[in-house]
Parts: structure tokens; sequence; C-alpha cells
């Protein structure tokens, strides 16, 4: 439907509604009740004017004993004259002048009626007593002898009585004639004052009559009946005329009513689809607010709740039984407040709880902290009715990465490494306080510069080639720098230099972070030296001992060779004692020579090696089992040997380790039990641990690191012979193998040795090595 | 001419009425009433009757606060115990003034015809405002009234009782007329007389009236207030006003009210009801006793001298027409 015709619609609605309401009141006119009581007023009237014309008739006939009767007529009738100029019936002034004209003529002739009414009851009364007195005086006056005055009194009486009933001028001419000769007859004494009465009461009655017959006369010719028909029939044409109007205007008010009762269907009609569109486009709306990704609530003019979407709802959980349409946005509040969905700082009160119009006013967004931990950013905006949309973003993300980006930014600054970022022309954007402490430069000095001011001139420019090659590609650097402070004074960097990129992978800014190595460097220098050093000292030493051990073995040999020979020949030529010092001499030899032999296998573990092969643990057992031989048979040791693994190694030197320490276990065995020896070994995460245990005396705890320590003896020469270089051997070829020895003991208790060897491992570089540590391992499950 | 002959016939009816009324017995009575067709009607107690106005009608009746300085009420020249009248010549109004005319009885007024000797007010509700405000008399106005009447709360809700609102000078004239269209008395002995009970009269009182009668008094004092009902000239036939001599505005009555010279000297008829307790007598007081003002009567209005026996027998009739007042019943 266009505007026009809406508005023409509703034009035509006023036009029929304002007909309607004169047309009502126009039927108003016929007032049924009112005419018929005006009506009754006018009949009434007409009714009492009539007696009072009866009436009259009856004072003048003196047949009326009193004016009781006549005075309530009168009464009834006035009060009547004054209901009909009264509000109630409405009809002077209210209907037309025809009939204001009627009745003014009406009451003007009516109360000159009435007021005629009492001077006729007035002359009346007079004329009664007239009437009466004159025969009853005459009859006095009569009684007494005079014949002639006799005669005239009683004419006078009867022309009297006759004027009386038929009053003309004739007569009363007559009576005037005989009233002047009554005058004029001489009498005297009572008679004179009694004929003296009688012609003062016949002149009055005479007078009275006049007047009376002249009032009546005017009475009578008042039309107060006509009158009175004339304001009937003014009144009734007045009301037919009104009645027909009043027909006429019900004929209206029923069109009038026809045209409401169809505007108002189709108005309803259109009501209907109206509001058929609002319901569409609320639930649009509401489908649209609910599908925001932002909590979203509409409040009124009077800031009452209209409407809310779902996240509104879980932004304000807790208050959830209020967000109902209407609620004031001050009860919504309260209750979550109270209900601590906010967390609310003491002393600090947010924008957020003011009043919407309040924060309408403060033109920017609301920063919100929720109990739960979630940030909000609350802004308000006036809708065209005056009300308020509130949308609450959750900005939790948003303010988490704000931390989290403090947060390294302080690391950034508090690095001590360096930190530069450039543009992709490499100018420099930010650089950090270690920066400036490095360089001497403040960051005044150098953003928005290329950092090619640093360069000392020793960095190759093939480096510097390489560098933005790599970076431009989007890969990392890594790579040293020797730059130049501002003093001029130059330092060593290790620099990563990489590219900061989108997620898309777009490079937008490189970024380097740098470690003053020019510490290091000198430190590495030195190092480098001392190792050069050692390795020297190491490699003469090892030689040496080579050797030593080697080389002097020929000379020993010839010592011990002669002195032999000496003793076989000179058997029983020297004495005993010289037999004891070649004793000694020999033995000396002896146990030279077994030193020299070990120690040159202990240098051997290093110098003397061979490459790492499969090795049959059993077999490097059973070898030095072999070698042992005749000990064991001495001893009358027993040796029990548990499944033994093969592992990557060297053979010789494997067999040498076991014969080492089944070589001790016999040696330190008790007095007085055979020793028994158990060899085993056990799969222990990578490694294989290997168990050789013993009966024997066993070895104070606190020795324990003493007896990896070569020459290092705990007991006396004579007690147990041996070179003290028998476990440092152990020692340096499972540390060579890359396992470990330790051992298990409490003084004659026997002890435990246990080694462990890799699976898989390739031999370790001597020259590298550390002495390996001694301190106990925990021990192998 | 024409006229004159239509009365003819009309004039013919009312003579032949008189000769025929002489002579008929007056003692006919009619099939369907019990009273003696007589001038005079007894007065009968027919007045609606609403309690609580009158009450607050008698209570106003008495009321000072009418005056203007708080010292009159209308029972102060209305005295009921002095037959509603005050026994003096003229009244005194507020300040000593005297007023121009005799004080008339307040009983039975509801019968008269106009109140007032000159009849100036058509009804008693008219009435009661007359004398408030006549400076002569009590010298107030409605507003003065009310004023004072409101600062009384015994008043203000005696009028809200009876009409349901505050005081106003309307209200204060219907109830007070309702008072008095209530002050009646019924039941005297020559209403006992009219009503059948022959022996309620004495002869001299039966005498009298007859008298009353013929003399012509009953053509004017008529009806059940015995007068009130019809107005009159003071001096029909004889100059009054002439002989008595100086002549008010008061002495002019009626004319004052229509303007008509021929209602100069015509005043009401008042009642005599209780005229034997309301002396003295006429509009200017100037009969001092009963007996004074029926001579005066008969002179000026019937023309006549009446012997003094007859008058002792009017006045032991006139006595019998005084009734008893009782005051309503809730």
């Amino acid at each position: 439907m266009t505007q026009g015709r809406r508005s023409l619609l509703l034009y035509g609605l006023l036009l029929a509604t304002g007909t309607l309401v004169v047309v009502f009141f126009m039927t108003w006119t016929t007032d049924f009740d009112r005419h018929n009581k005006t009506v009754n007023v006018l009949l009434e009237i007409k009714q009492l004017d009539t007696e009072l014309d009866r009436d009259i008739l009856r004072v003048t006939s003196y047949s009326l004993t009193h004016y009781d009767t006549l005075v309530s007529t009168v009464n009834r009738l006035k009060k009547l004259n004054k209901e009909l100029i009264g509000p109630d019936l409405q009809l002077r002034g209210a209907i037309n002048s025809e009939v204001d004209l009627a009745m003014s003529e009406y009451l003007k002739t009516v109360e000159l009626k009435l007021s005629l009414l009492e001077h006729v009851k007035s002359k009346a009364a007079v004329l009664r007593n007239t009437l009466q007195y004159l025969p009853k005086v005459i009859e006095e006056f009569t009684s007494a002898k005079d014949r002639t005055g006799n005669r005239l009194v009683r004419r006078m009486l009867n022309e009297l009585l006759a004027y009386n009933i038929f009053p003309s001028v004739q007569r009363k001419e007559r009576i005037q004639t005989s009233i002047q000769g009554l005058a004029a007859w001489k009498v005297e004494g009572r008679e004179a004052r009694v004929l003296e009465n009688i012609l003062l009461h016949a002149d009055i009655n005479i007078r009275t009559v006049d007047e009376m017959s002249e009032k009546m006369d005017r009475y009578f010719s008042l039309p107060s009946s006509h009158l009175i028909d004339a304001l009937y029939a003014s009144y009734r044409k007045y009301y037919s005329s009104a009645a027909r109007k009043a027909n006429q205007f019900s004929l209206l008010l029923l069109i009038a009513s026809l045209i409401l009762i169809v505007a108002l269907g189709y108005t309803m009609d259109h009501l209907r689809q109206a509001r058929a569109r609002a319901v569409t486009t609320g639930k649009q709306l509401r489908d649209a607010v609910e599908s925001l990704a932002e909590a979203f609530a509409l409040f009124d003019a009077d800031e009452n709740l209209v409407l809310c979407n779902g996240k509104y709802k879980e932004f304000l959980s807790r208050a959830q039984d209020s967000l109902k349409p209407g609620t004031p946005f001050v009860e919504i509040i309260d209750e979550s407040r109270q209900r601590g969905q906010f967390r609310e700082r003491i002393g600090t009160r947010s924008p957020f709880f003011l009043s919407l119009k309040e924060r309408r006013e403060l033109g920017e967004p609301t920063l919100l902290e929720m109990a739960n931990g979630c940030w909000y950013l609350v802004s308000d905006n006036l809708t065209s009715d005056g009300g308020t949309a509130t949308v609450c973003m959750d900005i939790t993300n948003l303010k988490v990465a704000e931390e989290e980006l403090r947060k390294l930014s302080q690391a950034v600054k508090q690095s001590p490494a360096t930190v530069i970022i450039t543009d992709l022309n490499g100018n420099i954007e930010y650089v950090n306080p270690r920066f400036e402490e490095t360089t001497g430069y403040t960051a005044g000095d150098v953003l928005g510069r290329n950092p090619r001011f640093l360069k000392s001139g020793h960095t190759s420019d093939d480096q510097y080639e390489e560098l933005w090659a790599t970076i431009t590609r989007g890969k990392e650097w890594r790579g040293e720098f020797c730059n130049k402070t501002k003093q001029g004074g130059f330092y060593w960097e290790q620099a990563s230099v990489s590219p900061i990129k989108t997620d898309e992978g777009q490079i937008t800014h490189y970024l380097a972070v740098k470690e003053d190595i020019t510490l290091r460097k000198a430190y590495e220098a030195d190092l480098r030296r001392s190792v050069t050093k050692l390795r020297h000292s190491n490699a003469e030493l090892e030689r040496f001992a080579y050797v030593a051990s080697h080389d002097l073995q020929e000379p020993l040999r010839t010592v011990a060779s002669y002195v032999q020979l000496l003793e076989r020949k000179y058997k029983g030529k020297l004495d005993a004692e010289a037999h004891e010092y070649i004793t000694f001499a020999v033995d000396g030899a002896k146990r030279m020579s077994q030193l020299l032999k070990d120690l040159l296998s202990y240098s051997r573990v290093s110098t003397g090696r061979k490459v790492f092969t499969e090795v049959d643990t059993e077999e490097a057992l059973n070898a030095a089992l072999g070698n042992l031989g005749n000990a064991i048979v001495e001893s009358d040791a027993q040796i029990n040997v548990g499944l033994l693994p093969q592992v990557k190694g060297d053979a010789v030197q494997l067999s040498q380790l076991f014969q080492n320490l089944v070589c001790n276990a016999i040696k330190y065995r008790k007095a007085e039990c055979s020793p028994v020896v158990d060899v085993s070994a056990e799969k222990s995460d990578e490694d294989w641990v290997f168990k050789v245990k013993d009966n024997g005396i066993g070895i104070d705890p606190n020795h324990f690191d003493r007896i990896f320590t070569i020459f290092q003896r705990l007991h006396l020469q004579e007690e147990y012979e041996g070179t003290g270089i028998g476990l440092a051997l152990c020692e340096r070829i499972v540390w060579r193998h890359g396992g470990r020895i330790w051992l298990e003991s409490e003084p004659g208790e026997g002890c435990t040795f246990y080694f462990s060897l890799p699976e898989e491992w390739t031999e370790r570089d001597m020259d590298d090595d550390h002495m390996p540590e001694r301190t106990r391992p925990t021990a192998p499950d | 001419m024409e006229r004159v002959r239509g009365y003819f016939s009309r004039a013919a009816v009312s003579v032949l009425g008189v000769v025929v009324g002489s002579l008929v017995s007056v003692a006919v009575s009619h099939a369907h009433s019990h009273v003696r067709v007589e001038p005079i009607q007894p007065i009968l107690r027919n007045q609606s009757s609403d309690y609580q106005k009158i009450k607050l009608g008698e209570m106003l009746f008495r009321d000072t606060r009418l005056s203007g300085d708080d010292t009159l009420s209308c029972a102060s020249c209305h005295d009921l115990n002095k037959g509603g009248a005050d026994g003096q010549p003229m009244s005194t109004g507020i300040n000593g003034a005297v007023g121009s005319v005799n004080a008339p009885t307040v009983f039975n007024t509801a019968f008269n015809i106009g109140q007032f000797w000159d009849g100036r007010s058509s009804d008693l509700v008219e009435q009661v405002a007359g004398p408030v405000h006549n400076p002569m008399e009590m010298g107030s106005n409605w507003p003065e009234v009310i004023a004072k009447l409101s600062k009384d709360g015994e008043m203000i809700r005696a009028f809200r009782r009876v009409y349901g609102g505050e005081i106003t000078g309307a209200r204060i004239q219907d109830s007070i007329s309702a008072f008095e269209a209530n002050l009646l008395t019924p039941n005297s002995r020559f209403d006992k007389f009219l009503q059948g009970e022959e022996n309620a009269l004495s002869g001299d009182e039966r005498k009298g009236y007859q008298l009353f009668k013929s003399y012509g008094c009953a053509a004017c004092h008529q009806g059940a207030n015995v007068g009130g009902n019809m107005y009159q000239k003071m001096g029909t036939v004889r100059d009054y006003f002439a002989d008595r001599g100086d002549t008010t505005d008061a002495d002019l009555g009626r004319y004052n009210v229509t303007g008509d010279e021929e209602d100069r000297h015509v005043f009401k008829v008042p009642s005599l009801r209780m005229v034997v307790l309301t002396a003295p007598y006429f509009h200017d007081g100037s009969a001092v006793t009963i007996e004074e003002a029926i001579e005066t009567m008969a002179k000026y209005q019937l023309g006549r001298s009446l012997p003094k026996e007859d008058v002792q027998l009017i006045v032991a009739f006139l006595k019998s027409l005084v009734g008893v007042y009782r005051p309503v019943a809730p």
C-alpha cells in the first residue's frame, strides 16, 4: 500500500468518526423524556388556564366559599410557568425565536391574567359584602314609617341589583339619578346616618361593579389559551422538524458506522499484515543479532533490555536469569557483580559500571576484565530511538598476545645478545640496549641507518654476499663478524641473521641476533695452543714410555742374563752370601722386566691399538684363563663362567682385562679357603655389564679411588707381589671401549668388579680423552 | 357593546349564585367530605417532612449568626411562644433600628399566597433571604453568614448530612423554609368543630362565628389560614390612612411591588389563626387590642360599627382558632 493511500484512508476514518460524533449528538435532540415532559407541562398549563377561567366565574358568582383551591391552582400554574422557562425543559432560548416569542407572549399575558385575578378576588369580596349588607341596612331603614323614602330606597336597591346583574350605561344613569334623589332627600337623626351609610355602600357597589366588570373584560380579552396553543404549535413544529432531522441523522449515523466498520476491517487487515512483516523483521533482526560473533545487547531509552544474543548471555553468564526483555541495565549489572562475573580491582571502578548514557558520553570503548580471565572491549552506540546498542568484543586472545609480546619485548630488551631489526632495505628499525652497550652507539644514533657503519674491514665481502643471499632466500644465516665500536675498538660477534616472515611467508623484516664472542675467541686461541702443546708432550711422553719400556728391556735382559750366567758358572764357587746377592739381582731384574712389560702394555693400550672387531668375550676370557693356568691350579681356584656376549672391541686388550681381574681375584684370596671366581654378563640398556666376583679379602671402600691409580698399591711387595699397573691398565682398556669400571666390596667380604661395554662403540680418541671418573656409578639393576 | 353583552350573561349567573347561595343552607355538605362547607377550612397536617432538614432549619432559625452583629435570629422577632411574632408594634433590628411594619406570625405561613405584608416574596424560600439582608432587620449577607457558620464543625457536619455538601445561601434558605413550612397549628377547637365535633365550640363561640360570617369578615378572612390567600385594600369603605395620617412608604403596600395605582394601600389579608396571641395589629401595629382591631376593621373595611357584645362574641370565636404546634418527630 502506498503512503498516499494510507493517509487518504486515515483522513477518511477521521472524517467518518467526526461525522459519527456529530450525528450522534444531533440524534440527541430527540430526547423523548424531555419532549414528553414539555408536552405534559404545556397540557397542564392549558388545563390550569381553563380552570382559572372557570374559577374566576365562580369567584364573581360568589360560589366559592374560600380561595384556598384557587390559590393552589394559581401556585401550581406559577410553578409550571417557572418550569417552562427553567433549565430542565430547555425551551427558552434553546430552540428558536418563534418559540421564544410565543413563550414571552404567553408569560406576559398570564402574569397580567393572574394580577387581574387577584384584583377580581378583592373586588368580589367587597361586592359580596355590599350586596349582603345593603338589603339588611335598607330593611333597617325601611322599618321606619316614611313610605316615600322607603319606596325610593327600595327602588334604588332594585336598580342596584339589576345593575349588578346587567350593568349598562342606562341603568347606571338611572341608579345615579336615584342616588342623587335620595341624597337630596331630607331626613333627620338616626335615619339620616343610615341613609348616608346606604348611599355610601351603594356608591362603593357601583364603583366596584364598574371596576370588576372592567377587570373581567380585560381578563377575558386576554388570549392566554390561544397563546398556549401557539406556543404548543410552535414547539410541535420545531419538534417534528427536529425529529425528522434526527431520523435523517440516524440514517447518516448508520452509513457512517458502516463506513467505519468497513474501514476498520480494512485497517485491521492492514495492521495484521504490518504485524506479520514486523514479526518477520524482528525474527531476521534476532537471527542477525544471534549470528554476531560479538556479544550484543539492545537497550531502550530508559535503559531497559530489549534484546540480546547468546554471546551476550555467555558474556554475563551469571546473570542469565535477569537477561529478559524489560530488565533495567542497572539490575543486570548489579546481579552480575554480586555473582562475581567481573574481576574488580580494589580502588578502581571500571567505566563499564556507569549508566549506559554516561558510558556513551565517554566516547570510547570500555575495557572489562572478567573473573574467568577473559577480556572484553565494550562499545556503546546511540540508536535512532534514543536507546543503546552495546557490542562486547572478546579480546582475550589479543590481550594474551599483547602480554606475550610484552614479555618477549622485555626478553629482547634484557637479552645479553645484541638484537637488531631492519627493514627490507637493511635500515635499522630497532636495536636493544645490549646493542648500545656493545657498540657504544645509542638507538638514536643508528635508527634508520644501514648497519654497515659497524664494518671493521676484517670481514670479507664474500661473507656479506653469502649472508644476503641466504636471508633473501628466507633462510637463516649464521656466522661471525668482526665489527667496530663507535670508539673504534674491534669486537667479534657470532651472528644469527634471519628474515621475519608473515604467516604467508612474506618477508617483512630482518632480525640479527649477535653474541659478543671476542673473549671466547681469545680463550679458544689459548686453548688451542695448550692442546697442541699437550699433544706434543703426550706424544713425547708415550714415546718415552714406549722407548723406556722397550729399549730398557734390552739392557735389563742383558743384566739378568749375565747375572744368571754368573750364577751358573760360579755355582759352588761363591759363598751363600754371594748367591743370595745374585738371587736378589736376578729377582730385581725380573721384577724390573715385569714392570717394563706392564708399563709397555699400559702405554700400548693407546699406541699399540688395533681396529675394533667383533669379539667373543668368552673366548677372550678363556685366553686369559689359559694364561693363568698355573696360578689357578696352584691356588685350587674355582672359576664359574656365565653366558658372555659378543661385543665390538680389541680382543687382546679384552683378554688382558679379564686376565688382570681374574688374576687379582686369585691373588688376593683368603688364606683359609680356596678362591671362587664368578664371571658373568648382563644386558643393561645399551650396555653389557660384566661382573667378576670373588670371595677374597675385599677392599675397604675408602681405597676404591686409589686402586685404579697407576703404581698405587695397598699391600707390601712381601705380602702380595705386583707392579701396581694392573687395575690402571684395566680402567684404561674399559675406558677406551667406551665403558666404565667400578667395584663393590667390604673388607673380608670379597669383592666384585663391574665393567660396562657398549654393544656398538667406535673407539675413543685417546688424545682427546680425559681421565674417566672413578666415582661409583649407580648400581646397575 | 359586544363585550358588555357578553359579560351580562356571566354577571347574571353570579348574582343568581348569590341569591341561591343565600337561600340554600350553608349546612349542605358535600357527599364525599366530612368537613362542613364553610369559608374556613381545617388545617390538615399534610406537609412532607424531612426530619434532618427541618432540624437544621430550626437550628438556623434560632441562630444569631444570621445577623450582622450576632444579636438577632429569626426567632428574635418570630417567637414561637408569642404566637410566632414579637408583640411589638414594629420590630427592632440590629443596632436598635426600628422596622417599618409589624412582624407577622411565622405560623401557618405555608398557606399564604405570598410572604411579607405586601406579598413581595412568592414563597417561603425567597422570604428567608429578606430579613437577613435588610439593614433595618438582621443586616447581614450570605457570604458573611456562611463564613461564620463554616467555623462551626457541628454546622458543617449538619449541612453535609442533609445536603451532602458545604454551606450555601440557597441551602440555608431551603432548610429554614422547610422548618417554617412545618410551623402549623392544627387541632384547634374550631377545626374540630369543622370536622363535625358540635361540642367543640361554646354557644358564644358559635355565635361569634355566625357574626364573623354575617358581618362579611369571612369575605376576606377565609380558607384554612382564615386569611392570607388574597390581597385587599386597607380601607375599602372609608379612607384609613387619611384618618390615621403620617403615611409612610410602607403604607403604600402592594403598590411598592407592582407599581399599579390600584394596588395603593393594598396588603395581603393577614391570617387570623393565631390572631389573639399576636397583638398589636395591622401592618402599622396601630391597634393595641384585638377589640380595637375588630372595630377598626368594621369601620374601614365594612363601613359599619359593631355592638360591643358582638365584638366580644367575635373575639371568643377567634380564640377557638388557635391550634397546637407540634415539632416534627424523627
